[in-house]
């Protein structure tokens, strides 16, 4: 065999080889580069500086939990002072509230929202079903509170039959302006103890028990009630039904539903907020307004059994992401349910909760600039966003015409959307921007014209845009001084074939 | 050197690399371990004195997979695209070439592709694979020899299933 022969072979063997697609590992996750520099340094200090921030978030809503910034956007006391009552508007519906399963920071706030939005409806007045066996103290209380600086009459009910209204429940059905009571439901068992169900010891049981004794009567007094029973439920924990607490003046009347109620307390006379109020609300429409899907699911959140499971998963999720840095994704699990949970357990109030969340969101869309992880930060600060505002601004029905005191679905949205763009597009797209690629080199030579300086049989040097490179032709042998076309760039060799004869191609 | 220089080796010269040790081993994964390792050997071989690291690179990554005997004993199934329409023809012909270069002996493959795409001379084959300079010659002759007839007989097949 000759040598042309030979070669031109070659020459079609190591084209075959050079264009066989083959799967090309960024430098950046070869072995070298793991080799090279086993510990990133940069990404390290940005998680200790992420945990840091977290820290100080947490501590930051400790702060705001203990000064209790809350009123600002809620509604019991802003308009109380103001308007102490709200004339009712003709025709407008009767607004029914339900008070059920444990009493919790939701449900107060819940109650408030009712009353706010029956307000704002010019209701005639607010009936709440109480079905519950109690819950905790500082939220009863300001269910209470909010009951007797109600600006319209509200109507507490014990329902359906077979309902009660244990512990919690007393005082909360005591402090309406009238109570009534479904057949076969009782009240009572008022006696304050530990959150978990356990018996309280010594003086913090004296301590807990006068302190609730002395609530329950000061709401029985308010509301010309049995004084004596009310303390009796507090310290004796007695517990009674419906006929019974007729009886002892401890409600007002027994109802077989809602608008046998509506009609029994017709043309009473209550007082509210120290002014005689007489109901009309007899044939009145209903309007019943339940916990919306935002609060039932946080009603949820916060149920004790969910709260430690929530603290459990979330403390798990931040030791496997500390073991493992750079998951992300059981960081920012473990991040927001340790807040939710904090908020379930009481630590946290709403507006701390929420403020810390939408903290902990701005801190990861930062990060989501920084760090590219496949979408986890920019996931986890799209639901930590959400959540923070659902928790600090809780939407409200849309339905009510009047006046707003939280976020409705819609700006959540905007907000949430507007978030969304300018971190994950615009901000990203400037911060991309500076790390563009320098369009130059090698690259610019393809489709330029050069000179072959040697012959190319097949590799040989050629003069192209001023220089001079090491080429390997694609097209056959190429003789000194022809001229070539620069078809591609390997590396630093460029890859040419001959200029002005299209049949070279096809020699091998 | 420093990491910025090695990020600049590795990219120029992997591609090229890995296409080589896949035709000699006709196993990408294979190859792609093999490849690896050898860029992580440059660490400590201080590849920078070399003169050409590509050919270095390339003799220690095909020393590493003739020792790694760890290829799938299958053939891996030559890939025929579908590529732009006038590169159908180069396609097949790759496949055919490719395919002839599988039928001969493992270090016979290395030879070849050292030789024919990597454009190591003799000597610096000689050297790599521990043989005489007048056995490379005899090696690539043999070699070329074979693939010209399973190539040829590749096409003949070829032409009498058009025909």
């Amino acid at each position: 065999m000759n040598e042309r022969d030979r070669d031109t072979l070659g020459v079609a063997l190591a084209r075959a080889i050079d264009t066989q697609r083959v799967r090309e590992t960024p430098f950046s996750s070869s072995r070298l580069a793991a080799r090279l520099a086993p510990v990133t340094p940069r990404r390290f200090t940005l998680q200790l500086a992420i945990a840091a921030a977290l820290i100080l978030i947490g501590a930051g809503g400790a702060l705001l939990g203990q000064t209790d910034l809350t009123r600002v956007s809620s509604v019991g006391s802003g308009g109380g002072q103001l308007a102490p009552v709200t004339r009712a508007a003709p025709g407008a519906p009767v607004v029914v509230g339900h008070i059920e399963d444990a009493i919790n920071p939701i449900t107060a706030r819940y109650v408030e929202r009712v009353i706010a939005d029956a307000q704002a409806a010019g209701a005639p007045a607010v009936v709440f079903v109480i079905n519950t066996p109690g819950g905790l103290i500082d939220s009863t209380y300001r269910i209470t509170t909010s009951f007797l600086n109600a600006p319209l009459p509200v109507v507490t009910y014990v329902a359906p039959s077979g309902a009660r209204a244990a512990s919690a429940g007393t005082f909360i059905t005591m402090a309406g302006a009238i109570a009534a009571m479904a057949p076969a439901t009782n009240i009572g068992a008022a006696h304050p103890v530990d959150s978990s169900g356990g018996d309280i010891q010594g003086d913090l049981r004296l301590k807990a028990e006068n302190d609730a004794a002395a609530e329950i009567t000061k709401i029985a007094k308010a509301r010309g009630r049995n004084q004596q029973w009310a303390e009796d439920a507090v310290r004796k924990s007695v517990s009674i039904r419906d006929d019974e607490a007729i009886t002892l003046k401890v409600v007002d009347l027994i109802a077989r539903d809602v608008p046998d109620l509506l009609a029994q307390i017709d043309g009473r006379t209550v007082q509210v907020n120290g002014q005689p109020v007489t109901l009309a609300t007899k044939n009145a429409a209903i309007d019943d307004d339940p916990m919306n899907l935002f609060e039932a699911f946080l009603h949820l959140i916060v149920d004790p059994q969910i709260s430690v499971l929530l603290f459990s998963l979330g403390s798990l999720a931040l030791i496997f992401e500390l073991q493992n840095p750079g998951l992300i994704l059981p960081g920012i699990v473990g991040v927001i349910s340790i807040v939710l949970a904090l908020f379930s357990f009481g630590t946290l109030d709403a507006n701390a909760t929420g403020i810390a969340l939408m903290l902990f969101a701005i801190v990861l869309f930062i990060a989501d600039i920084k760090m590219p992880t496949h979408g986890f930060l920019t996931a986890g600060a799209i639901a930590s966003l959400v959540l923070g505002i659902i928790v600090l601004f809780p939407p409200s029905r849309p339905t009510f015409p009047g006046v707003r005191y939280s976020a409705d679905p819609f700006t959540i949205i905007l907000v949430v959307g507007a978030m969304t763009l300018l971190f994950g597009y615009v901000v990203r797209a400037a911060v991309g921007f500076q790390r563009l690629p320098v369009a130059s080199g090698a690259a610019i030579l393809v489709g330029s014209l050069g000179v072959a300086k040697t012959e190319l049989a097949p590799s040989g040097i050629v003069r192209a845009g001023g220089d001079e490179w090491s080429a390997v032709s694609e097209g056959g042998p190429i003789p000194q001084g022809a001229a070539v076309r620069v078809r591609r760039v390997d590396g630093v060799r460029l890859i040419v074939g001959p200029e002005a004869s299209s049949s070279g191609r096809r020699e091998s | 050197m420093n990491g910025a220089d090695w990020e600049t080796l590795y990219e120029r010269e992997y591609p090229r690399l890995l296409r080589a040790l896949t035709a000699i081993s006709g196993d990408e994964g294979a190859a792609e371990d093999a490849v690896q390792e050898a860029f992580v050997r440059g660490l400590k071989q201080r590849l920078e004195t070399l003169e050409r690291p590509g050919g270095w690179l390339l003799v220690v990554a095909t020393r590493l997979l003739f020792r790694d005997r760890r290829r799938r004993a299958a053939d891996i199934a030559v890939e025929t695209i579908a590529g732009a329409r006038d590169e159908i023809d180069f396609a097949i012909e790759r496949a055919d070439l490719l395919e002839a270069l599988r039928q001969l002996p493992e270090r016979q493959r290395a030879v070849v592709v050292a030789r024919y795409y990597y454009d190591l001379s003799y000597e610096e084959i000689a050297k790599a694979f521990s043989i005489r300079t007048g056995t490379v010659g005899a090696t690539l002759s043999q070699a070329i020899g074979k693939l010209r007839a399973a190539h040829a007989a590749r096409q003949l097949v070829r032409s009498a299933m058009r025909s």
